[in-house]
């Protein structure tokens, strides 16, 4: 199911119409207007819904989404329970507000930068790329930068997609396993941020920093825990390849040619599902600039070298870099090791 | 000539026709009736009026499709 099946569930009130009803229900299609630090999601997502009140406090969101699919992390089931825990929240005396990154109103208006569509129409992923712009000219659009939104999956916790912030699963020796969280414990805030929902959780990940360590409270059989989850270095590395606003950021790696047979393999003294093949004849400009040519062999870049075949390699250079990095090409030519150094680009 | 006028009139046409794609209506979105028949409003401040007089909490629905 594509997020506009889901989308249209969610409009017919398919299922939740009892727990609906004691919401007031608004449905925005245009994001021009919208304060960006009131709402703020990941806007490489084309669903998200936020709950808050009539002050405009935010208590949650529901939605996101994975390389997966846009619908892997969200179902009716898992709407209900985030909105029935929002509402026992907002009956709550002490009511728990999720953060925000800026009080002052913000508008697309107000981010110089490309506007696609001009600035009365615009896709929700443009402003991701706006805000990117206004990132790369303050030269702070660094690869940490762009993994943007990071699921708790990132630190070894599953959560269950019809349960809100219900840990399906630990990942053994992960920053999850060492804090001690469980199947089956339920998450109360992360960094912060109190969780209703998968959407809260990956917006509380993507306030983290990119190393250190941030708060985790859950309960376990009416039992409240609170532990430190360790953030390791790169901890934040998510595919990107499904985000609409990467599309100019993402470079290729503009090298292509044949495997090498296992016997060519063996003869160069590599592993026989070691990535390597030999550039065809024809040389893209920024390969030949580099000094690659026809007939090279490519074993991988930076000294990593890969299990798998030529669209592996494409995948890993797009997962790893950003179009304007540089990258040492490491390749066998006349029998001889090499390396150069190769500009990359969109 | 004629053809002239022609490219000029076909040239108007996708001017227009890009246009009207450009300038969707601020109120429901496309296929919104249905939405609007399931009690979806379709301003945040009108939301927010409701909200407060009801004492409900909101729940604000992005659908990203310009």
């Amino acid at each position: 199911m594509d997020c506009g099946a889901f989308d249209g569930q969610v409009v017919r009130l398919e299922g939740i119409k009892d727990i609906a009803d004691k919401f007031v229900r608004v449905r925005l299609t245009r994001i021009e207007n919208v304060d960006l630090n009131l709402f703020e999601f990941d806007y490489d997502v084309t669903f998200m819904v936020f709950f808050l009140n009539a002050e405009k406090k935010v208590f949650g969101r529901y939605g996101g989404r994975d390389a997966e699919g846009a619908d892997a992390r969200q179902s009716l089931k898992g709407l209900k329970y985030t909105m029935e825990s929002v509402l026992r929240m907002h009956e709550r005396e002490d009511k728990v507000f999720a953060p925000k990154s800026g009080e002052k109103p913000r508008f697309i208006k107000d981010i110089p930068g490309p506007r696609g569509f001009g600035r009365d129409c615009m896709h929700c992923h443009q402003v991701r790329e706006a805000l990117n712009a206004e990132l790369h000219k303050a030269g702070k659009l660094t690869r940490e930068a762009v993994y943007r939104y990071p699921p708790p999956d990132n630190l070894g916790m599953e959560l269950d997609v019809d349960r809100g912030g219900t840990v399906k699963a630990v990942k053994e020796k992960s920053a999850a396993s060492a804090a001690g969280l469980k199947a089956g414990d339920v998450l109360q805030t992360l960094n912060g941020v109190p969780i209703h929902s998968f959407g809260d959780a990956q917006y509380a990940l993507d306030l983290a920093p990119k190393e250190g360590a941030i708060e985790v409270v859950w309960k376990r059989d009416s039992k409240v825990h609170r532990e430190k989850l360790t953030l390791a270095e790169g901890w934040r590395k998510t595919d990107l390849l499904w985000r609409a606003s990467m599309r100019d950021l993402l470079p290729s790696a503009r090298l292509s040619g044949f495997e090498l047979s296992a016997e060519e393999k063996k003869a160069l003294g590599l592993w026989s599902k070691q990535m390597a093949f030999r550039q065809r004849e024809s040389v893209s400009k920024q390969a030949k600039e580099a000094g690659i040519r026809a007939g090279d062999i490519i074993l991988g870049v930076d000294d990593k070298s890969f299990e798998g075949d030529l669209e592996k390699f494409k995948e890993y250079v797009q997962n790893t870099y950003l179009v304007g990095d540089k990258v040492t090409v490491n390749i066998v030519r006349d029998g001889k090791r090499e390396k150069v150094v190769m500009m990359l680009v969109k | 000539m004629k053809s002239g006028l022609f490219v000029l009139l076909a040239l108007a046409v996708v001017v227009l026709v890009d246009a009207s794609l450009m300038a969707q209506p601020r109120g429901p979105g496309r296929g919104d009736s249905e939405a609007a028949k399931n009690g979806w409003i379709f301003s945040l401040e009108e939301g927010i009026t409701h909200a407060e007089k009801t004492g409900k909490p909101l729940m604000v629905v992005f659908r990203c499709v310009p």
